[in-house]
Order: structure tokens, then C-alpha cells, then sequence
């Protein structure tokens, strides 16, 4: 810690760290209040920052997390065209390329705007959001079928496009003239420079008041504090190596292809390297770049560690990213297409984050961070966007149905279920539209919209759900576009135990006798509904929606935390009798029996969950886990340099070595386990299947960890205490 | 008379010729109306008559409770059955996505259950965007339905539907089917409670109303019927969240226009007050013991918050935009993972209470501080009601915020008053700033027992120039609800592109419906149509927008021509909110919503006044007491000055302290304080 904080008053600093959070929160409300766009304002997807003329971030108003590394990369992008003397009040520049100014995908166009005070640069702000269109093949920024970066959308390398706070006519008429929905596009470049106008504004205010020398000042000060927060929470992480992997799915094409990703976090002291290696960068995109990789970093390094400390530079302090070579998936270089880069390779960095994390926090002495093992969260939003005439008033809309797609189960954490209107970890306070909303905005109808059953992935507490529905296109002859759905085949993870969640799905119908049921006055209900299944990947380059096609989802719901069958069966039946888990699922994975009014059974769910811990390990257990010392949430235990079974204390081998070694394994192949679930994943046909791995402790049969890996593959890595053992390459 | 009916408290005010006489006693939950009598027997006392002749000359009596806000809050009322479109019966549980913008995932837990599940049934009908019905309302589905939950012990039935606000017949069809199958069940239709788009809010609307709806009825209908009893025959009326009060039937109809209405009655006493001292622009502050609350009133109307939330959950309510921080008396300090104190929003509350109370609390408090600085007089708190230990509050800072910052006990104490200032400042920010207003523009209006404390420098914060701390300021919300008028709103969807003179007319039906019911409504509470003030807005947005802000319709039968300048000026309007540059272009101008809100202005009730005197002396120092000044952070002796011969025309210098009893006034260095002829004391900061 530099000696910053000690010179001040703390109080003095924490008030001046509010009211820079204050700004970014002002600019953030003039966005929402003005947007057109209802991804911005149902969705909250987008987000404010102010950056101070170091490039370092002083504030963030975000909703979508991953904002926090383009904010900066944008600021860069200006600083490495422009000197601060060549900039003007009222500049402000366009940045939505993932390779050269900061921004996580095309869609996401970030304003760059200097703030002035008595004639000098004295900070920027940025503000971003999803606009509705970027150009090019993406369909609302989403180009599956590209071969490369220029294909997909505009791409704005941090270009001076405003002057004097208006978008300049040349490129107002070059923009308009390159997207699909010129009128809301440029209008929502206007909600931003009205954002960012508010923190200038305020901005002079306080430098009116404070001058800039002392501005500076505090604004280190703070950024002094928030990086020993950092750093206490990273020092009472166990020193060690923490590793994960998962595949980046793509089938647009026609064959299934999987990209390996991995991360590895190694905890030296209160310093943290978080590093991700990938296979060869490739022609889709799903690709990840710097933008998308750190920011989806943030996302899960504040949901699940760092939910309470200020955002500024200082949390970056303690923390390495290292993304490896040039070239991989993890570290797309251009020509490599991007337009997914935050949902594809960036969701499942999410997912090895936590996993990674959750590992460490599982063997932290410190019960508030053993508290925050979790499962992961869904993040297969299965979406469609897409490009057509509105037949009601013969505009050019973009469909965008944000409520069918978004609400996907949240992971399960050790103090609730996971919630069923997560959505992608990256999109905190996001909201799921209203039908009418829905029906105001978008080509058709909304036939039916409820929460999936059987999605969530079981555990003492279970996974969110997620929501499905469907949409009937009504006001379109035909729209073109594409189908999403990043994570259909390598469903989410459990955690300590948990059950991984359904990845959920969508799946368009073709000639439905959609028309001929309301010609009848009749509604075109689940089990009424007809038509021709379009075949389909999981994601798809030529979504063509007919008008009376019906565009259906099931999504899919988060992993679990802790074996299921210590999960209270009152909760089960609950569960049960509201429609959310079917009862031979209750029986196979909580071990729960019910009664005829289906109430849990007291004396039949225990000799049921007995018989399925004989069957689990093949025998009877030799001990009785123990759930009052031991950790639910935390099966696997290192002490004394062996890994033991918290619930019943059995040894499991050196910690030099795997405890799955020594674990009861028992791998079924994905489809075959969902189906006993009940739960929806996609199976490859291409490529060696994907499995489940359940590993039980072979003294109490207790689940400790549920893996997802594919078949072939060795066991999963263990945690390796006290040894940094990064990626050298 | 006016009573607020608090947690703890029921607040009693008596206006009457002799001026203002206030009275407390216990809030009474299991009938309301007992609590009530206590407080009209204490308050019969202090004016040396019966309590049978006091209820006998009352003319008006007004109410506000925390009851509906209870109720919804915690989530206990009628057993509630619900009514909705086949296919969406999880619109509860989806609550519009129930994600909060938080980044802890802890947090992010499933919404509460405001419906058994198994008290939802799905209605094959469905009515489509453009208010035709796609599928007719199947009335053996219904039927069928209302026989499930009546045998299920259903009380209220809500009924929701989507797009009925469009096309309600179908919830008004389904009404007619439940009285037939459950006769005197009580009914709320959505397209009734809140005829507005979004199912969500409309849905909870109609959930809400049900819920709260037997506790409000209870409460109403006690009230009424014991004050008959006891020989009342003025009007009874009772408060809403929106400022204004309307008869009992009117919350029977709709309880949850009672949601909020203490603080209400508060925020509408400041704009009473602040009229007759001929302010324009007010921010009201009032200080409790668990929180801070703040208002704004522009132009002496008050801001309102729209389509207000219960936690997780949305409902159309509208009511006064009062934001409220962890910034009461009994807020905790604390020291956060960085190492900087914090206060709130955790509080002792009034038990165990701030540790200076001696009831076993044990972390320090705001109070606390202020004890610890010399602010308060530890021997004659509330009028030497509680004895304040003062030892014990400075071991509290020093072991749980000196120490561990290497500070001394006065200079932690000061930090918590700095916070505790700041966190006021933040709220009063979010009510002005981020709502476009510039504080500067506005005086500071501080109430309830402890602001006096902090009021100026939470007012230079903002650099409002002027802190006005009212008369009678720690029984404020009580005096309120005698000081507001009759007030009924009514809101409408119209999606009206201004430019357009095709839609006028049905603009102008519209508002004609609302007005014709404003009408009705009020004549069915004794207020005949010649007695209305009529005020009409619209909520106005670019095409394509989500968000809207509300701008003023012209009091007439609307023309084209209207049409066309609300088109005109929309853009200005906008702009002065959002900055210049920012008015969407290619956009139509509309009106989503409108809304009438019918007036009826009550008499005001008498209160002191005397001419302000030339040169008046300088009250009387009752004491020189030493203080840690926070803002100098200086230990001084200052005088402590009497608030009874403080009289209207005489000025004093801080730093100093006035005693007014029930609450102490602290006047910083550099301000000074002056009372004025209604006996307000007005703050030069």
C-alpha cells in the first residue's frame, strides 16, 4: 500500500469515494430514464464508469459487470490515438472492436467522452450499453455464420464520431446508413452523451469545490483502500493452485466442435494470478478476447469475493491475468470473429472461475469464505435475434425477445437456492420483461412463459430453475437471424457435492397450426400446439422465422451445492407439489419419498437415502456422516497433508495425490443421466461423449464432488495446497 | 384531529382554537382504536375537557397507520386466491426477473411467496395487444376454480388477466361468476386497482389490495365505529401515500392507497408549512431512530414516486418519493473490511437502543456520538424522560471505532457524525440531483426528534442556503395529515403520440371517464363536484423510450392544438432534465399515461403566530457547555440558549445549541439561526 491513505482523513476519503460513485450512479439513471432500447432498460445491460486520465478506474455504475476491463481498454484505445492535448470538450469516441478498443463484443458500443475543468482533461467517462444494432452479418451484434471480425459488424476503434456533444453529421449519415434500426441506434448515442454529460457536469461541480490536486489525491487514496480489502480477502485464501476446465461449444456448420478452455488461480499470499489457456483461436464467434476474458473475470471475482468493496482500480492491484500466447481462444488475435466473445468463451470463464474459487474458498479457514463455495450458474441463454418488417407499421424492427432467452437458474449457494431469473452472472439487477411488454415490442405473441421443471440441479440447496416459453411470430412475413445457445451440450456444475443444472434449449416449430387455433378463437397452448421441428445446432446462422412460427424455450437451471440427499425433504416435497421437481425425481436424486398428499414421508426418505448410499458405493457405508460437525458445503477437507471426508473423516490419500483416487467414481454418459433427471442437455454425436462423474466418499457415501468431463479423460485435477504451480508458457 | 399510528407510537394532534396540543400513547395492534382513545384521553387532559366532549366538538378527524405497510411488508393478511391467464401462472414467482442489482450472489434469493401456489388457477382466456379477445373467457374454468379455492379457505380473489386493461370484460365477467359461487368474498380486478400496462405491477396491485385488505377494513371500521359510539359526527378520513386523505369506503375499495402514509402526512405538513412561510422549493428531512427519511416538493407539490416496490416486487402504487437511509439515531457505526467506519444500515433501534440508553445495547450508535461531542444534554434528554449514560457510550466508541483507527474518542465520535451527515446528504442527492432538481434552489426542511443535530450540515452539503427546523417539529406526521387536502388520483394507459389529432378525442374520453369517477367517488365521501380542484399529467416520452417523465395537461377538453404545443414543448422539457443535445430526433413525442387528480382543499388548522420584533433580545443562555465541534474538530464552550423566550424576530450566532424539549437544535459556526412569526426557526447556513 503506497502511503496515500495514511495522509488523509479516511473520512474525508470515504465521503469523496461516494460522491464519485455518485456520478457514475447519475450517469447510469440518465441512460436507463432516456434509453430506447429495452435492453438497456429492461435488461440493464449496459453500465457507466469514470476513469481518471492515468486510465485507472475511480467509479463503476454497472449492472453488466464485465464492463469494468472495457471501460479501461476504451480509455486506453483514445490515449494511445490521441494526446490529451488534441482532445476537446464535447469529444467523444465510438468503441465497440474487442481487438483494438476494449469493448466485449460489437454490440456493446462504449462512449468515451473526456471530462474538462478549467480547460483540462481531467477524467473520462465511458458509458455502455447494448444498442439494438451494430451492422454488418451480427443481427443485434451476434454474428454466428462469420469467418472473421470483418464480416461480423461495424467495428469503431475508438473514433472521434462526437464533437461538441453531437454525433457529427458525416458519421451520423454513415451509422445510420450501416445499421438496421437507424432512428433507435442514433438516438441511443444520444442517451449516452447525455449520461456521460451528467457525470461532467457533476464532475465540475466537485472540482469547483475541491480542485484537482486534491481530487487526485483522494481519488489514489481510495483506490489504496479498496486494494487492501482485496487483499485480505486473497491472503485468508489457502496458498495453492487451483485448476478447472470446460469446452466452448459450436455447431453452427455442422459438425459439433469443442475448444478446450482452462484456468488455473494460484493464491500466493494476498497476490492472486488468474490465468486461462485455450486451443487455437478459430473462425467463429465464439472467440474470446482480452476484453471479454477479464471482464467476465470481474463478474465472478465480484459476485462471489469481492461483493462489497468499491470498485476502482485498486481491486486490480493484487490480481495477474494472464491469458497466455497470442493466438489461443482465451487470446484472439484479428482476424478471429468476436461477436460472442462474452458469451461463449466469456460465460465459460465464468464457470472455471468459480469452480477454480470455490475450490479455494471450500479449504479457507475463514467461514465467510468457505461460505461462498457455489454452484455454477446456467448461462446457456437460449435467445434468437432476428431482422424483418413489421407488419403493423411496415418499420424494420429487430427481434430481440430478451424475456425468453435471459431467465436462466442461478448457481445454488451454500445459503439459498439458486434464483430462477438469474440470467448470465455478468448481468446483476437485469429484469425479465413483462409479457405485455414483450407483446408491444416484438413480432408475435407470448403463448405461455412459466418455470421449468426438473432444470435445477439438486443439491442441500438446488440450483435456480429458469424460465421457459415461447413466441409465436404474427407480425412479420419473415425475419432473418440467429439462434443462441452457448453451453447446450456441457451442462453447469454443482459444487461439494451439488448436481450439475439442466442446460436447457430452443427449439423453432415451422408450420403450426398457429393461425388455425386463434381462426377457432383457441390459444396455441404447449399440448395444442403443431408443426415441423427445423432442425437445428444449438446455435444456428440461418434462423428464418416465418410469420405463425413458434419460437419455444426451456431453460436450463443452475448447478447444486452439497450431496442432495442431505437436503431437508419438506423442502423436496415443496417442490414437488408446486410442479418445480417431478417425483421420481425427487426419489432418484434427493432420495425423497412422499406420502399421498405429497408430503415427504419421514421413515420411507430415510430408507430410501440408505439404499441409495449402498447403491452409490456398492456396499454399506462403514460410517454415518456426521452433518452437525461436518461441512456440508465443504465434503473434501485438507489436514495434516491428507485429504479427508469432512462428514465421516475418512482419509483420502496424500495431498500430493487426487482424493478421487481414492473416491468411489461412477461416470454416465450425459444424455443417459439427464434423462434420469429429467433435465435437458444436448448430446453430441460427434465427438466422445460427455459424462458425469459422481465421486462418493467410501466410507459414508457421501457425493463430494459431481463432476462434468468428457469420456476418456483422466480425473478431474485436486487442488494442489501450498504449491504455485502456474502455466509457464 | 390527526393521528399517525406508528409501530411503537400513536401520535395525536388537536388543532383547535387555543392551537396545537399533542399527545402519545402505545399503538394498540390488536384494535387499532383503543390506542387511539388513550391518545385522545391524554390530549382531552392537557386541554382540561372530557374526553366525551373532545370527540363531541371534533369536526374532522384524519388518520395515517402503518398498517397496509405492515401488512405487505410482512406479508400477512387475507388468505389470497388468484385468477390468471392459462399459461402464466408464474408471473409471482418471476416477479419481472427478480435479480437485484447487487453484485453479492448471496443475495440473490427467490422472491417471497405472496400466493400459495396451489391458490393459483390458470383461466383459459386471453385478450391480445389491440384489446381484441383472442379466446373468450371459458366460465366453467372459472367456476371450477373459484369452488377449488373457496374449499381451500380463500378470503380475497384477485383477479389478473393480461392486456385487461385494455379489454377488462373479462375480469369483470369473472367478478360476476365469484359473487355467484362465494357471495361477499371480496374481489380485486387488475383492470380495476391499476388500469395500467405491465402485468406485473397490475397483478401485484390486485394481490396487495387482497391481501391488506380485511387488516384495512378491520381498522377502518373500528375506528369508525367506536368513534360513533363515543358520539363523533364529523368527517373520519384517512391518509394515503400519495398525500391527502379520502374516506374509509375509498380503502376498502383499494387499502393499499393507505401504503406509506405516515411519511406522507409528514412531507404534506412541510408543504403546508412551507406555503405559508412562502416557500417554493422544499427537501424535507426526518430524522427517527432506525432511519433517515427524505422528500422533495417542487413548487410545493410534492415528487412522486412511481410504481413504488415491495422489496422484489412490483406494484402500481404511486406515492410520495420518500427515500429512506440507515441514518437514524440508533444507525450502528461500524468499521468496514477497509478499514473506514460506516453507519447503518444496521440499528439498535429504540431496544436495546443506542448504548448511552443503558438498556444493554453495546455498539455505538449516532446518538451515541452526539453525546459523546457535547450535543446533547445527557441529563435532560426528552425533557429528562430517559437519562443518558454518558460514560458508557464513549467506552462503546473508543473499544469499537477509536482504538481500532488509532483515533481519539472525540475525533470518532466526529467521523460518525461526518458519516451519518453524508448518508443524509446521499438520500437528499438521490431525491434532488438524480432526479434533475438542483439542491441549491431548495431550502432544507429538518423534523423528527434528532435532525436538529445535524440539519445544517447536511444542508451545506448540498449548499441549500437556508435550514428551516418547523414549530412542533418531533410530532410532525400527525400535524401533517390536519394539514393536507382531499385528494383523489386516478391513471390511465393512452399511448397518445401528441402530434397525432386524430387521438384526442380518445384522450379526452379518457379523461373524461377519470374525472366522471373523480366525481363520483368524491360525492360518495360528502364532496360535491364544485368543491374539486382539478390537476391533470401525463407521463411523456420519445417514442421508442421506456422511461417517462410527467408533464403538466392543460385544464380543459383538449384540442388538436394542445396537442400539437405539449408536442412542441416536449423536447425543452426533456432536455432540461437530460441536458441539451439529447432530445431524440425522428421520435414522436407521447403520452403513455395520463392521470387526474381531483383536489378538494381543507380549512388549515390554527397554529401560533406572533408579529417578529425588531432588535428582540437575545433568549436566555441557560448554560455554556462544552463541545467537540465537528466541524472544526475543536473542543469549545458554547452557549445553550432557551427556546421559550426565543421569540419571533430574535436572531443567534453559532456555534451555539437551542434546547426546544423534545429536540435540540445545534447552529454551527459560521450560521445563524432567527425564528420567524409562525415560530420556525430559520437556519442561515
Amino acid at each position: 500500500m503506497t502511503t496515500a491513505a495514511s495522509d488523509f482523513d479516511i473520512i474525508d476519503i470515504e465521503v469523496h469515494s461516494k460522491s464519485i460513485r455518485n456520478m457514475a450512479n447519475e450517469m447510469a439513471i440518465t441512460l436507463m430514464r432516456t434509453s430506447g432500447s429495452p435492453v438497456v432498460t429492461e435488461a440493464l445491460d449496459f453500465s457507466t464508469c469514470i476513469v481518471d486520465r492515468n486510465a485507472e478506474q475511480l467509479a463503476f455504475a454497472g449492472f453488466v459487470t464485465f464492463h469494468i476491463s472495457t471501460a479501461i481498454g476504451g480509455v486506453k484505445a483514445v490515449l494511445a490515438k490521441h494526446d490529451l492535448a488534441d482532445l476537446r470538450p464535447g469529444d467523444g469516441f465510438l468503441c465497440n472492436d474487442p481487438h483494438t478498443s476494449g469493448a466485449i463484443h460489437q454490440g456493446d458500443l462504449g462512449v468515451v467522452m473526456p471530462f474538462f475543468h478549467d480547460g483540462e482533461v481531467v477524467a473520462f467517462g465511458y458509458v455502455n450499453e447494448h444498442v439494438l444494432d451494430a451492422g454488418g452479418s451480427a443481427v443485434s451484434g451476434f454474428a454466428p455464420s462469420a469467418h472473421d471480425n470483418f464480416a461480423e459488424a461495424l467495428n469503431f476503434n475508438a473514433v472521434r464520431v462526437i464533437r461538441d456533444y453531437k454525433i457529427e453529421p458525416e458519421w451520423e449519415s454513415f451509422i445510420g446508413n450501416n445499421v438496421r434500426l437507424q432512428r433507435i441506434v442514433l438516438n441511443d448515442i444520444r442517451s449516452m452523451i447525455a449520461a456521460n454529460s451528467a457525470g461532467e457536469r457533476r464532475l465540475k461541480t466537485l472540482l469547483d469545490d475541491i480542485g484537482y490536486d486534491r481530487f487526485v489525491q483522494l481519488n489514489e487514496a481510495s483506490k489504496d483502500l479498496s486494494e487492501r480489502a482485496m487483499r485480505d480477502i486473497i491472503r485468508n485464501l489457502p496458498d495453492g493452485t487451483y485448476a478447472s476446465e470446460d469446452w466452448v461449444e459450436y455447431d453452427v456448420r455442422g459438425p459439433q466442435e469443442f475448444y478446450n478452455v482452462k484456468c488455473r488461480v494460484v493464491v500466493d499470499g494476498d497476490h492472486m494470478t488468474i490465468q486461462y489457456r485455450g486451443d487455437q483461436q478459430t473462425d467463429s464467434f465464439v472467440n474470446g478476447a482480452w476484453p471479454a476474458m477479464v471482464g467476465q473475470s470481474w463478474s465472478t471475482l465480484l459476485s462471489q469475493l469481492a461483493y462489497d468493496i468499491p470498485v476502482n482500480q485498486g481491486l486490480w492491484r493484487p490480481i495477474t491475468f494472464d491469458l497466455g500466447p497470442k493466438g489461443s481462444i482465451v487470446n484472439s488475435v484479428p482476424p478471429a470473429p468476436v461477436t460472442q466473445s462474452h458469451m461463449e468463451t466469456g460465460m465459460r470463464i465464468n464457470k472455471v472461475l468459480i469452480d477454480a474459487l470455490s475450490q479455494a474458498c471450500a479449504l479457507s479457514e475463514d467461514p465467510v469464505l468457505r461460505s461462498r463455495v457455489a454452484g455454477q450458474p446456467c448461462q446457456n441463454l437460449a435467445f434468437f435475434t432476428s431482422f424483418g418488417i413489421d407488419l403493423r407499421n411496415g418499420y424494420p424492427t429487430v427481434a430481440f425477445p430478451v424475456s425468453l432467452g435471459q431467465p436462466t437458474g442461478g448457481g445454488a449457494q451454500t445459503v439459498t437456492d439458486g434464483l430462477d431469473t438469474y440470467a448470465a452472472q455478468c448481468m446483476c439487477g437485469c429484469n425479465t420483461p413483462d409479457v405485455e411488454m414483450e407483446e408491444s415490442s416484438q413480432p408475435g405473441y407470448i403463448l405461455w412463459r412459466r418455470v421449468s421443471r426438473d432444470q435445477a440441479g439438486a443439491g442441500v440447496h438446488r440450483g435456480g430453475m429458469g424460465v421457459s416459453g415461447a413466441l409465436a411470430v404474427i407480425h412479420s412475413e419473415s425475419m432473418a437471424g440467429g439462434g443462441y445457445n452457448s453451453a447446450a451440450y456441457v451442462p453447469p456444475r454443482g459444487a461439494a457435492g451439488g448436481y450439475p443444472g439442466g442446460a436447457g434449449g430452443w427449439k423453432l416449430f415451422t408450420d403450426t397450426n398457429v393461425f388455425e387455433l386463434l381462426d377457432q378463437g383457441a390459444w396455441p397452448y404447449e399440448e395444442d400446439l403443431t408443426g415441423t421441428l427445423v432442425p437445428h445446432g444449438a446455435k444456428s446462422g440461418e434462423l428464418i422465422l416465418k410469420r405463425g412460427d413458434v419460437f419455444a424455450v426451456v431453460n436450463g437451471g443452475g448447478g447444486g451445492v452439497g450431496d442432495p440427499l442431505f437436503r431437508d425433504p419438506a423442502l423436496v416435497a415443496k417442490d414437488v407439489r408446486d410442479g418445480y421437481v417431478s417425483q421420481p425425481v425427487a426419489e432418484l436424486l434427493y432420495g425423497v419419498v412422499l406420502d399421498e398428499a405429497q408430503h415427504a414421508d419421514p421413515e420411507a426418505t430415510a430408507a430410501h437415502r440408505d439404499a441409495l448410499r449402498v447403491e452409490r458405493i456398492g456396499g454399506a457405508p462403514a460410517k454415518q456422516a456426521d452433518t452437525v460437525n461436518g461441512d456440508l458445503f465443504a465434503p473434501l477437507q485438507a489436514k495434516g497433508g491428507r485429504w479427508g471426508c469432512s462428514l465421516c473423516g475418512e482419509d483420502l490419500g496424500a495431498q500430493e495425490g487426487n482424493w478421487r483416487d481414492r473416491a468411489v467414481t461412477r461416470e454416465t454418459k450425459v444424455g443417459e443421466a439427464f434423462e434420469q433427471y429429467r433435465s435437458q442437455v444436448r448430446v453430441a454425436d460427434s465427438a466422445e461423449p460427455v459424462v458425469i462423474r459422481e465421486n462418493f466418499c467410501p466410507s459414508c457415501a457421501t457425493a463430494i464432488t459431481v463432476d462434468v468431463t468428457f469420456a476418456g479423460r483422466g480425473p478431474v485435477a485436486a487442488p494442489k495446497v501450498g504449491v504455485l504451480d502456474p502455466f509457464t508458457d | 384531529m390527526g393521528v399517525d399510528i406508528g409501530g411503537t407510537h400513536t401520535d395525536l394532534i388537536v388543532a383547535s382554537p387555543t392551537g396545537l396540543t399533542r399527545a402519545k400513547a402505545f399503538t394498540t395492534h390488536d384494535d387499532y382504536s383503543r390506542g387511539i382513545f388513550d391518545a385522545i384521553e391524554v390530549a382531552a387532559q392537557s386541554l382540561d375537557i372530557s374526553t366525551d366532549q373532545l370527540i363531541a366538538d371534533c369536526h374532522t378527524f384524519i388518520n395515517s397507520s402503518t398498517i397496509v405497510t405492515n401488512a405487505v411488508t410482512e406479508l400477512r393478511g387475507a388468505k389470497v386466491g388468484v385468477l390468471i391467464t392459462r399459461g402464466f401462472k408464474d408471473t409471482f414467482r418471476i416477479a419481472r426477473g427478480a435479480r437485484k442489482a447487487d453484485y453479492d450472489d448471496h443475495k440473490q434469493t427467490t422472491p417471497p411467496e405472496v400466493v400459495d401456489r396451489n391458490c393459483i388457477e390458470e383461466i383459459t382466456e386471453r385478450v391480445l395487444n389491440d384489446g381484441s379477445a383472442a379466446v373468450a373467457l371459458v366460465e366453467d374454468d372459472v367456476r371450477a376454480a373459484v369452488r377449488r379455492l373457496k374449499e381451500k379457505g380463500v378470503e380475497a380473489y384477485a383477479v389478473c388477466y393480461l392486456w385487461s386493461f385494455l379489454e377488462p370484460a373479462h375480469e369483470a365477467r369473472t367478478r360476476a361468476i365469484i359473487q355467484e359461487e362465494d357471495p361477499g368474498a371480496v374481489v380485486m380486478l387488475s383492470s380495476e386497482v391499476h388500469p395500467v400496462i405491465r402485468e406485473t405491477e397490475r397483478f401485484f396491485t390486485a394481490v396487495f389490495n387482497c391481501l391488506s385488505h380485511r387488516g384495512a377494513t378491520r381498522f377502518v371500521d373500528q375506528i369508525a365505529n367506536e368513534l360513533t359510539r363515543r358520539g363523533f359526527s364529523g368527517s373520519l378520513s384517512f391518509f394515503q401515500g400519495i398525500g391527502g386523505s379520502v374516506s374509509g369506503d375509498a380503502v376498502k375499495e383499494k387499502p393499499m392507497t393507505m401504503l406509506a402514509s405516515g411519511p406522507a402526512g409528514g412531507v404534506m405538513g412541510s408543504a403546508a408549512v412551507a406555503e405559508r412561510m412562502g416557500l417554493e422549493h422544499v427537501l424535507v428531512g426526518d430524522m427517527g431512530g432506525t432511519s433517515f427519511d427524505t422528500a422533495l416538493l417542487y413548487n410545493l407539490q410534492p415528487a412522486i414516486a412511481k410504481r413504488v416496490a415491495i422489496g422484489q416486487l412490483q406494484t402500481g402504487v404511486d406515492i410520495i418519493d420518500v427515500v429512506s437511509v440507515g441514518a437514524g439515531g440508533g444507525s450502528l457505526a461500524w468499521i468496514d473490511s477497509r478499514g473506514v467506519p460506516q453507519v447503518g444500515p444496521q440499528s439498535a433501534g429504540s431496544t436495546p437502543g443506542p448504548v448511552c440508553y443503558g438498556k444493554g445495547g453495546t455498539d455505538p450508535a449516532v446518538t451515541d456520538a452526539t453525546v459523546t461531542l457535547g450535543l446533547i444534554d445527557p441529563a435532560n434528554y426528552l425533557k429528562g424522560r430517559h437519562q443518558l449514560d454518558v460514560a458508557s457510550a464513549r467506552a462503546a466508541i473508543e473499544a469499537k471505532i477509536a482504538k481500532p483507527l488509532s483515533w481519539t474518542i472525540e475525533q470518532a465520535a466526529a467521523g460518525i457524525y461526518d458519516i451519518a451527515v453524508q448518508n443524509m446528504a446521499d438520500a437528499l442527492r438521490t431525491v434532488s440531483i438524480e432526479r434533475g432538481y438542483d439542491p441549491r434552489r431548495f431550502t432544507f426542511f429538518a423534523y423528527g426528534g434528532g435532525l436538529g443535530l445535524f440539519a445544517v450540515e447536511v444542508a451545506r452539503k448540498l449548499g441549500c442556503r437556508t435550514t428551516v427546523v418547523p414549530d412542533n417539529c418531533s410530532a410532525f406526521s400527525a400535524q401533517g395529515v390536519l394539514m393536507a387536502d382531499y385528494v383523489r388520483q386516478y391513471n390511465r394507459t393512452v399511448n397518445w403520440v401528441m402530434a397525432d389529432p386524430g387521438q384526442v378525442d380518445h384522450v379526452n374520453a379518457v379523461l373524461a371517464e377519470m374525472r366522471a369517477e373523480a366525481v363520483a367517488d368524491a360525492r360518495r365521501d360528502g364532496i360535491s363536484e364544485d368543491e374539486l380542484t382539478w390537476s391533470g399529467t401525463g407521463d411523456g416520452c420519445f417514442a421508442g423510450q421506456v422511461w417517462e417523465i410527467t408533464v403538466p395537461l392543460p385544464d380543459r377538453t383538449l384540442t388538436a392544438e394542445d396537442g400539437a404545443a405539449l408536442a412542441a414543448d416536449f423536447p425543452a422539457i426533456y432536455e432540461r432534465a437530460y441536458g441539451e443535445g439529447t432530445a431524440w430526433i425522428d421520435s414522436p413525442a407521447m403520452l403513455v399515461n395520463v392521470s387526474v387528480k381531483a383536489t378538494y382543499r381543507r380549512a388549515k388548522p390554527f397554529s401560533r403566530e406572533q408579529e417578529p420584533v425588531a432588535d428582540a433580545p437575545t433568549p436566555t443562555v441557560i448554560s455554556q457547555r462544552e463541545v467537540f465541534l465537528p466541524e472544526s474538530r475543536r473542543s469549545e464552550t458554547i452557549p445553550v440558549y432557551a427556546e421559550g423566550d426565543f421569540i419571533p424576530g430574535a436572531i443567534v450566532e453559532g456555534p451555539c445549541i437551542i434546547d426546544v424539549g423534545d429536540t435540540t437544535v445545534y447552529i454551527p459556526g459560521g450560521a445563524t439561526c432567527g425564528r420567524d412569526r409562525f415560530f420556525n426557526f430559520a437556519i442561515t447556513n
